[in-house]
């Protein structure tokens, strides 16, 4: 398997807002509300 | 349709976000007129995570965000609450925090042997639904051999590593792409889609990139 050397100009297409996962905050992911660390 | 739209997506199997968008891309793929092949691509969310943490997810949360086990019980019930909504059932009380690289070369696995698309679900219902361990080897061969792979050939790839490489080359290309989050759909190497969106979303991107090869038919079959 290859990797491609440069970024992909993809088309972003559909909600640039929906819910997705980015890191290990997201293996529970984010409340409705902020959460201020006590 | 002969030349089914390709679509590559890059998630984690103990992704919340991931299996609700799946559930709603399945919906589109149900409503779209044409062929979809999908490849699942490896992404791990927490690589440095223990194949055996010891605790739920909301004590891992307590401990790697530094926020209260009533706020981590929010986000729990929140998720669980739209995955619900799409039919899916996450029981946060049995999950098993755990490593996932081993589930990512099981994948692969499949991949080799026809069947991934069947593999990931079973691990992501295995996960979120029956809190099964699916950072251990024997757990994963076990759910190998319900999807109808070799539990020893699985054991044996699990055990040599021989789908790593294929791994590390999910991840790279992932980086390469600029890919931040997951679940990550790229359509005909041409669209990318980010997050669970709506079904209507996804149905709109595979009917745009169908209506794009019949008016360019020579790049289709290229």
């Amino acid at each position: 398997m290859t990797t491609d050397a440069a970024p992909k100009p993809f088309t972003m297409l559909g909600d640039p807002a929906a819910e997705a996962c980015e890191g290990d905050a997201c293996l529970i992911p984010a409340p409705a509300a902020p959460i201020v660390p006590e | 349709m002969s030349n089914p739209i390709d679509v590559q997506i890059w998630s984690d199997v103990q992704c919340p976000w991931c299996y609700i968008g799946k559930r709603k891309f399945e919906a589109a793929v149900e409503q779209f007129d044409g062929e979809v092949q999908v490849t699942y691509r490896s992404f791990e969310l927490a690589p440095d995570t223990p194949v055996d943490f010891e605790g739920s997810p909301v004590e891992y949360l307590s401990q790697r965000k530094g926020v209260s086990p009533e706020q981590a019980k929010q986000m729990v019930d929140r998720v669980s609450d739209v995955a619900a909504s799409v039919a899916l059932e996450y029981h946060y009380d049995r999950i098993h925090q755990t490593n996932t690289v081993l589930a990512h070369e099981l994948l692969h696995f499949a991949k080799a042997h026809g069947l991934q698309v069947e593999l990931k679900e079973r691990l992501l219902r295995a996960y979120f639904t029956e809190g099964r361990h699916i950072g251990r080897a024997d757990e994963l061969a076990s759910l190998a051999s319900d999807v109808g792979l070799d539990p020893d050939a699985a054991a044996q790839a699990l055990a040599e590593h021989t789908y790593l490489p294929d791994v590390k080359a999910d991840m790279a290309q992932a980086v390469a792409y600029g890919i931040q989050g997951v679940p990550f759909f790229v359509i005909d190497d041409k669209y990318g889609i980010s997050g669970a969106q709506d079904s209507a979303s996804f149905l709109a991107a595979l009917q745009q990139s169908a209506a794009e090869r019949e008016s360019t038919p020579a790049e289709a079959t290229s």
